[in-house]
C-alpha cells in the first residue's frame, strides 16, 4: 500500500478542502459582522445538497452533464442564502434588538440547526421520487460527468469544486473592494457606530452578509452532494465542527482568513488522515501487530488538534500571525534595516 | 449669523445607564467661535461631547441645535442636521484606505458631487494625495486626526466637536492638528467645540470656556480670563501661576 493517496483521492481532499474553505469563510463574515458564532451554518449547505437532488431528481432532463453542476450551484446557492437571511431576520435580528448576549444568539442558532436538520429530513421523507435510500447510494454521481486523467477515474465535482471556491472568492473580492456597498460592508465590520454615522444602512450590511454566508454554503452544499454521494441532513453535525475548526484557525473574523483556515482543515482532515492511516497500517499493524483499525474515522482529531496547536502559537489564528517578521526569524525575507 | 447661539443646553443630567456624569449643564455655544470644554480626568469633559451627539443617555434637560431640539434624536440625525463628532480613537476606519475612507465620510452623496468633494479636501489636505492607497492605519496620529477632519469636511457639518485631538500626538503634529481648527474656523467660518487635556494650549485658541469638575460647571466664560485664573488653573488644570 502507497503511503502518497492516488491521484483521485488527492482531488477528492481538495474539493472537500475547497468546500470547507467557502463554509469557514461565510461562517467567519456573519461573525465578523453580526458577532454570532452559527451553529447551522451546516445545515445552510445542506438547503444546497437538498436542492441539487431535486433538480437531478425532477429536471433531470435539463439538468445534467457539466451544466448540473452550475444550475445546481447558482440555485443551491440561491436557496442556501435566503435560508441564511430568513435565519437572520426572523430569529437572530429579533432577538438581537431585545439585547440578547452574543452568548444567547449563539444557543439560538442550536435551535435553527435542529428544526433545519429537521425540516430538510422530512422533506426528503415526503418528496415523491426522492427516498434518502436511494440517495445514499450512487444515485446521485451517476449524474455528473467522469473524466479519465492518468488511467484514473476522475468525478467532474473534483475539478469544480476549487474552482468554484477560487472564482467565489475572486468575486467576493471585487464585491468588497470595488464596490460602495462592499467598501460599507468592511466599515461596518471595523467600526458600526462610524459607519452608522456615515449614513450606512448597517442593518441591510447585515442582511446582505447572512444572505452571501448561506450562499457560499449553499454552492458548497450543492457541490459536496457528489461527494458524499447523496444528502443526509444529519451529516451537517459531523461538518459544522471541521467548518469551526477552520473559522478559528484562520482567526474567526478574517473573511479571506477563514477560507485558508477551512482549506487547510479540509486537506489536515482528508490528506493527512490517509497518510497517518497508511504509515499506521504498513508499519504498526504489520510489522508490531498493533490493533487493525482503520483510522479514517478520527479525522476530527487531526481537525481539532490542528486548532489547539494553532491556538497555542498564534491565539488570534493564522490572521493574527505578523506573517513579514515570521519570515525574517525563518531567513525567508532580509531584516529590516536600521531597527532598533 | 456669527454671533447666535448654535448649540444652547439647558438643565442638562446625563451619564451611562445608572451611572449619573453630568449634573445641571446650561451653556451656549455662538456660531463661529471656538469653545473649549477643560477639566481634570474623569471631570465628565468627553462625555459632555458625547451626549451633545447622542451617544449617551439624558436624564433631563435639553440640547438645542440651531433653535430645534436635539436631546432624543439619534446620533445620524444629528450627523444629517450638521454635526461632527471626531472622537479621540476610532475616527477613522483603520483597515480601509485612505481613498475607501474619504468615499466613506460621503457614502450619502451622489458619486459626482463626492468625487468633487474629495478633490476639495484633498487641495487642503495635500499629504493624503500620496498615500491614497495606504491604509489608514499606516498613518500617523497626526495624520489620522487630520484625515479624519478631512472625512468631516466632506459632510460639510456646520460645528466641529473634537475630543481630545492632540493627545498622544507629538508637538509637532499637535500643532499642525491645532492649526487646521484654527483654519476651520478663520477659513470656513466653521464653530468648533474643543474638548482638550492640554489645557494651556486648548484655552489659548479657544474664545469662551468652561471648566468641568466633578460634572459640574466651576467656571464659564472667557477662555482668556480661565488661562488667568491662577487659583482654578493650579488646582484644576495643572498650570503653574
Amino acid at each position: 500500500m502507497a503511503i502518497i493517496p492516488s491521484l483521485p483521492y488527492t482531488l477528492e481532499s481538495i474539493a472537500y478542502a475547497s468546500a470547507l474553505g467557502l463554509l469557514s469563510m461565510g461562517l467567519s463574515l456573519t461573525f465578523a459582522t453580526t458577532r454570532v458564532a452559527n451553529f447551522a451554518h451546516a445545515d445552510f449547505a445542506m438547503v444546497g445538497s437538498v436542492v441539487m437532488l431535486f433538480l437531478i431528481d425532477r429536471f433531470y432532463y435539463l439538468h445534467h452533464g457539466w451544466g448540473v453542476f452550475l444550475t445546481g450551484s447558482i440555485v443551491g446557492g440561491i436557496f442556501g442564502g435566503i435560508t441564511g437571511l430568513l435565519t437572520y431576520l426572523i430569529v437572530l435580528k429579533p432577538l438581537a434588538d431585545k439585547g440578547t448576549s452574543s452568548l444567547g444568539l449563539m444557543i439560538a442558532t442550536f435551535g435553527i440547526d435542529i428544526i433545519l436538520m429537521n425540516l430538510l429530513t422530512l422533506i426528503l421523507d415526503t418528496a415523491h421520487g426522492v427516498h434518502i435510500p436511494k440517495l445514499i447510494g450512487a444515485s446521485v454521481s451517476s449524474y455528473e460527468p467522469i473524466l479519465s486523467l492518468r488511467g484514473y477515474r476522475v468525478f467532474g465535482y473534483t475539478i469544480v469544486l476549487p474552482i468554484a471556491a477560487v472564482l467565489l472568492t475572486v468575486i467576493f473580492h471585487l464585491f468588497l473592494t470595488r464596490t460602495k456597498f462592499g467598501i460599507a460592508m468592511r466599515a461596518t465590520i471595523e467600526n458600526p457606530d462610524l459607519a452608522s454615522v456615515l449614513g450606512v444602512n448597517v442593518n441591510l450590511v447585515y442582511m446582505v452578509s447572512w444572505f452571501f454566508s448561506g450562499f457560499l454554503a449553499g454552492v458548497a452544499g450543492a457541490l459536496m452532494a457528489f461527494a458524499f454521494k447523496g444528502v443526509d441532513p444529519a451529516v451537517s453535525a459531523l461538518i459544522i465542527v471541521s467548518v469551526f475548526a477552520g473559522s478559528i484557525v484562520g482567526g474567526l473574523e478574517s473573511v479571506y482568513w477563514g477560507l485558508i483556515g477551512g482549506f487547510l482543515v479540509g486537506l489536515v482532515e482528508k490528506l493527512g488522515m490517509t497518510i497517518i492511516n497508511s504509515i499506521y497500517r504498513q508499519y504498526f499493524v504489520l510489522h508490531l501487530g498493533a490493533p487493525n483499525v482503520s483510522l479514517l474515522n478520527y479525522e476530527k482529531l487531526l481537525s481539532l488538534g490542528l486548532v489547539v496547536i494553532v491556538l497555542l502559537y498564534a491565539p488570534q489564528g493564522l490572521a493574527g500571525v505578523d506573517w513579514g517578521r515570521l519570515a525574517r526569524r525563518l531567513g525567508l525575507k532580509k531584516p529590516v534595516e536600521g531597527g532598533g | 449669523m456669527p454671533g447666535e447661539d448654535i448649540v444652547r443646553v439647558e438643565g442638562l443630567n446625563a451619564g451611562y445607564g445608572r451611572f449619573h456624569i453630568l449634573f445641571d449643564i446650561d451653556l451656549d455655544v455662538s456660531r463661529g467661535e471656538i469653545f473649549v470644554i477643560v477639566g481634570p480626568n474623569g471631570s465628565g469633559k468627553s462625555t459632555l461631547l458625547k451626549t451633545l451627539f447622542g451617544l449617551t443617555k439624558v436624564y433631563s434637560g435639553r440640547i438645542l441645535f440651531e433653535g430645534h431640539d436635539i436631546t432624543r434624536m439619534p446620533p445620524h440625525a444629528r450627523a444629517k442636521m450638521g454635526l461632527a463628532y471626531l472622537p479621540q480613537v476610532g475616527n477613522v476606519f483603520s483597515e480601509l484606505s485612505v481613498a475607501e475612507n474619504l468615499k466613506m465620510a460621503g457614502y450619502t452623496l451622489d458619486s459626482s458631487v463626492l468625487d468633487e468633494k474629495i478633490r476639495e479636501v484633498l487641495e487642503i489636505f495635500p499629504f493624503l494625495k500620496d498615500k491614497l492607497n495606504a491604509k489608514a492605519k499606516t498613518l500617523s496620529g497626526g495624520q489620522r486626526q487630520l484625515l479624519a477632519m478631512a472625512m468631516a469636511l466632506i459632510r460639510e457639518p456646520k460645528i466641529f466637536m473634537f475630543d481630545e485631538p492632540t493627545a498622544g500626538l507629538a508637538p509637532k503634529a499637535a500643532q499642525e492638528v491645532v492649526d487646521r481648527i484654527l483654519w476651520l474656523r478663520r477659513e470656513l467660518g466653521k464653530t468648533v467645540i474643543l474638548v482638550e487635556q492640554n489645557a494651556k494650549l486648548a484655552l489659548e485658541i479657544g474664545d469662551r470656556a468652561i471648566l468641568l469638575v466633578s460634572g459640574r460647571i466651576a467656571f464659564k466664560g472667557k477662555a482668556s480670563e480661565l488661562l488667568s485664573d491662577k487659583e482654578l488653573g493650579k488646582r484644576y488644570l495643572g498650570l503653574k501661576g
